[in-house]
């Protein structure tokens, strides 16, 4: 169990290990998107740690790189068509993020440092906490920006009428300032409970 | 060298997984890709409709920098939709344009951009100005 929870918040994958930056900046200027993203990715997490973790004593230790990537080539480019075919809105949002994932190191990283040395099914749990405390990263990111920068909330209005949204926290430089923010306010509650 | 690490193992293995994997990728892409393309086509007609109201649409000619489809009611022709793109701040900005028989503009859409949100990005809420129409009788 401690496999899945450690992915939540002691090793978060964005706010923590700082993995990921990429999508975490580029798809956080909606809630929605987040959402996608990081649900996307953590489909493609769980699986390929699954096949990984399956095929860990057949890939000779030479070529595992190159084995890796084909596996989580492969899970991307599925979950990009399905997301085509039945999610389409969303995929034409999310662009070219979709296939990006292919190289996030999030995938790449738990495959190397945890899959490959670890059972099936504590691999398919460390997949789904990673990939949940990426999508938790994404959203609280997404969430100061949206509110922020647009005025609204998973595309609600949650602001009174007589503000004017910030519109630098849904270009690129406030995805680059929410984070830092974000970041140094994790830090101050983890570092106030060391001094304890 | 040890029994895992030999060339005819290495080989062996990364063939294995790109043919397994190539299968897969070939079911699914047979599965998904008519609800692709089915989804492409229902959103050009929806933006066709939306710039031109007629029952079908026709590719009258296509180049590369443009596309003519001809908006018909049964077989008159009622006007034409242009597809063509011009450089923007933030890379191609792709219109289409719908005008009708009297050589009058009735609406324009933006169907891809990557302009500034809230600078380039509102043309988006653009509706079409009376001033250009009045502009376009002038043109006919």
């Amino acid at each position: 169990m401690n496999n899945f929870t450690k992915g939540l918040f002691k090793e978060n994958p964005v706010l923590v290990l700082l993995l990921g930056m990429c999508p975490s900046l580029a798809t956080t200027t909606s809630v929605i998107n987040a959402i996608g993203m990081g649900l996307s990715a953590m489909v493609v997490l769980i699986c390929s740690n699954a096949v990984i973790s399956a095929l860990r004593k057949c890939i000779p230790s030479k070529v595992r790189i190159a084995a890796y990537i084909v596996i989580i080539a492969t899970f991307v480019t599925i979950v990009d068509m399905l997301l085509k075919a039945y999610m389409f809105s969303l995929s034409k949002s999310l662009g070219v993020f979709i296939p990006l994932i292919v190289v996030n190191c999030i995938i790449l990283a738990r495959a190397e440092a945890f899959a490959s040395k670890n059972t099936v099914w504590q691999s398919v749990l460390d997949g789904a906490g990673m990939g949940l405390g990426f999508t938790i990263a994404l959203v609280i990111i997404a969430t100061v920006r949206e509110i922020l920068g647009a005025g609204t909330w998973c595309g609600l209005p949650v602001t009174t009428s007589g503000y004017q949204p910030a519109l630098m926290f849904i270009l690129p430089a406030g995805g680059f300032l929410s984070l830092g923010l974000i970041l140094a306010a994790i830090n101050l509650i983890k570092g106030g409970k060391k001094h304890e | 060298m040890d029994k895992q690490n030999t060339v005819f193992r290495m080989i062996f293995t990364l063939v294995a997984i790109a043919v397994v994997v190539s299968v897969a990728l070939a079911f699914v892409n047979a599965k998904t890709e008519p609800v692709i393309l089915q989804n492409n086509e229902n959103q050009l007609q929806e933006s066709l409709k939306s710039v031109i109201r007629a029952e079908k649409f026709e590719i009258l000619s296509e180049t590369e920098q443009e596309t003519v489809y001809a908006a018909k009611n049964g077989e008159t022709v009622v006007g034409y939709c242009v597809v063509n793109s011009q450089k923007g701040y933030g890379g191609d900005v792709k219109v289409m344009t719908g005008v009708d028989t009297d050589g009058k503009v009735t609406a324009i859409e933006i169907l891809e951009h990557a302009e500034t949100p809230g600078l380039g990005a509102n043309a988006e809420k653009m509706r079409l100005n009376p001033n250009l129409q009045a502009k376009q009788k002038k043109l006919v």
